[in-house]
């Protein structure tokens, strides 16, 4: 019997400390200190960065304390869920103070701020637990499968158009659906337009070229290479020669100060290091090797992201906003 | 068109600097008149302002929210006008002595940015640009208008100036300006988010803006819960406030020339 009560008492410890004024306003400084030194601290940087910056003593203490991916951090997650906790406390006794009183909008609107928060908290862990996001790389004619396998999105064009400084105008991605080999969805997406079919969104996020490089080595050999504007790669041949892709452009007018209209590889061009500028349809000799430039295509970068959280985050975002109003602009 | 734009800016700058030795003439020498003049020279200063904000919405065939410029002078502008709303309902004195200084000061800073008018970038052509700028510029006007009211207040506090409105009106007046501009500070996140995940597939990335609104909007919960909860009113208040609209200066400019990110529209 006594030892029930003193789990009672417990219980009634923690959840007057959860429902404390003082501990919700000391969790907030807190989140806001910690939010404060993420935007100090570069997050999510390579470790040289961080060697460049502290110095290797505190670069190695900051790493060990996950101040580096702090939003990430463990401890980050256990700030906002004991605030959810406060949150919760904060909300079950303003709705018990709501039962006993009529003093209506401004205890209402109280409840229902505290409230969205929860729900916001609930679209977000939602969201992280049942969707994903990622990245697609797609070339123009070319199909991806859709993580699920449902179905493919083909890219049939992309565009990049810029006025005659050179500025971005827009990035358009000519994209069909496609299911059991037939098309069921067309749609042109830009940036802030994306695809939307069977809870996935497919968002514009970058573009680029990639080519084929032909080599013709000693003895008549031919070797194809993939290259591309990305420049991730350099290409080396059996004997141990490289060629590394700087850059790739559409077309050879953007090297006479005339930029490009529409993104279309007419005449596409590759800078190799060290070996200069190399045109389609005009081989290069190199030492023993012949380059040649076959061709090259668009592809567009598609976010791809499922994210069935985001409606109860919308919904959250609409409490906050009905209640933060309720306490504010009713007068009380 | 230019010359329209950047010479009126000037000449409405030159107003508002006019409100604000005015105003401060009116603390030193107590008259009304002088008070009543800093509230027309605001008047006038909006009209300018107002000219010249035309002309460019004409040149450009958008509202002027898409870069510094254009969102710094539409700050000011609001700001200016939110004196005069305040005034006219509040009917408080020195109104002008605490707002016009940043008016001011937005203005000029303003006139020496770059006023090229560049295509809308992919990213921001979107309607919720309007809506995330316009009720930042409303939030964040307002809260000019708070810090102004609780400057006064603490100088009230500090020098027992009699000229000054009563403490308990500058205080009351200031929650009431926070109370009001908070459901937008609200919005400008939320407006953020919604275009954030049409955008870019995501509502929030603690990009470094993104953390700095969040911040400034607890800064200001913070206030309104010491206030609302716990009954802090006078001098722990009036700092709150005063260190809430720092936060939202370093919103606004301290996080785009300190840190790079999603909203380096600032060239």
């Amino acid at each position: 019997m006594k030892n029930v009560l003193s789990t009672q008492q417990l219980l009634e410890r923690i959840w007057s400390l959860f429902s404390s004024n003082v501990f919700a306003v000391v969790l907030l400084v807190i989140l806001a200190a910690v939010s404060l030194l993420g935007t100090v601290i570069p997050q999510r940087e390579a470790p040289e960065v961080y060697l460049k910056l502290y110095g290797e003593v505190f670069s190695r203490f900051f790493g060990f304390l996950n101040l580096t991916n702090l939003y990430a951090a463990p401890f980050f997650y256990i700030i906002l869920g004991l605030l959810g906790l406060s949150l919760f406390a904060c909300s079950c006794n303003r709705l018990i103070k709501l039962l006993k009183e009529k003093d209506g909008l401004y205890h209402w609107g109280s409840f229902f701020s505290h409230l969205s928060v929860l729900v916001i908290y609930l679209g977000v862990i939602y969201g992280g637990v049942a969707g994903f996001s990622g990245y697609a790389q797609i070339e123009k004619g070319k199909d991806f499968l859709a993580p699920g396998g449902l179905f493919s999105v083909r890219l049939n064009d992309f565009n990049a158009k810029f006025d005659a400084q050179g500025r971005p105008l827009a990035y358009t991605s000519d994209l069909s659906v496609r299911e059991n080999g037939r098309e069921v969805l067309r749609k042109t997406i830009s940036v802030n337009d994306p695809l939307s079919y069977k809870g996935l969104k497919f968002y514009q996020s970058s573009y680029g070229l990639t080519g084929w490089l032909e080599i013709r080595g000693p003895g008549g050999k031919i070797e194809r290479s993939r290259i591309s504007k990305d420049a991730c790669c350099a290409y080396y041949t059996p004997t141990g020669q490289r060629f590394h892709v700087v850059e790739m452009f559409p077309d050879l007018h953007v090297l006479h100060g005339r930029p490009i209209e529409n993104y279309e590889p007419n005449e596409p061009l590759a800078m190799i290091e060290n070996i200069g500028w190399l045109v389609k349809g005009k081989p290069l000799k190199w030492g023993k090797y012949t380059l040649k430039l076959l061709g090259a295509v668009e592809y567009t970068g598609l976010q791809v992201k499922k994210d069935p959280g985001v409606w109860v985050v919308y919904l959250g975002f609409l409490l906050l906003t009905v209640g933060v109003g309720m306490v504010l602009y009713v007068k009380h | 068109m230019l010359n329209i734009e950047a010479n009126f800016l000037i000449f409405a700058a030159s107003a508002y600097f006019a409100a604000m030795i005015a105003g401060f003439l009116f603390i030193a020498f107590k008259k009304a008149m002088l008070d009543r003049s800093a509230i027309l020279f605001l008047v006038v200063g909006l009209i300018l302002h107002t000219i010249s904000l035309g002309a460019r919405i004409s040149a450009s065939g958008r509202l002027p929210f898409a870069n510094l410029y254009e969102s710094m002078t539409s700050f000011a502008w609001g700001i200016a006008l939110i004196i005069l709303i305040v005034n006219y309902i509040y009917n408080v004195k020195a109104a002008a002595t605490a707002a016009a200084p940043i008016a001011f000061l937005a203005a000029l800073y303003a006139s020496t940015l770059n006023k090229a008018i560049e295509p809308l970038m992919p990213a921001l052509q979107s309607n919720w640009l309007l809506a995330h700028v316009g009720v930042a510029i409303v939030a964040y006007g307002i809260f000019a208008v708070s810090f102004g009211t609780a400057v006064l207040y603490l100088v009230k506090d500090k020098y027992k100036a009699r000229w000054l409105p009563a403490k308990e009106k500058l205080d009351e007046l200031t929650y009431s300006l926070i109370a009001f501009a908070f459901p937008f500070m609200i919005l400008v996140i939320i407006t953020g988010a919604v275009w954030a995940e049409q955008a870019w597939g995501t509502y929030w990335s603690w990009d470094p803006k993104e953390t700095w609104s969040l911040i400034t909007t607890l800064i200001y919960l913070g206030y309104l819960h010491a206030r609302l909860v716990m009954g802090w009113q006078g001098k722990i208040a009036a700092w709150f406030a005063v260190i809430g609209f720092l936060a939202v200066i370093f919103t606004y400019l301290g996080v785009s020339f300190l840190f790079s990110g999603l909203h380096s529209y600032t060239q």
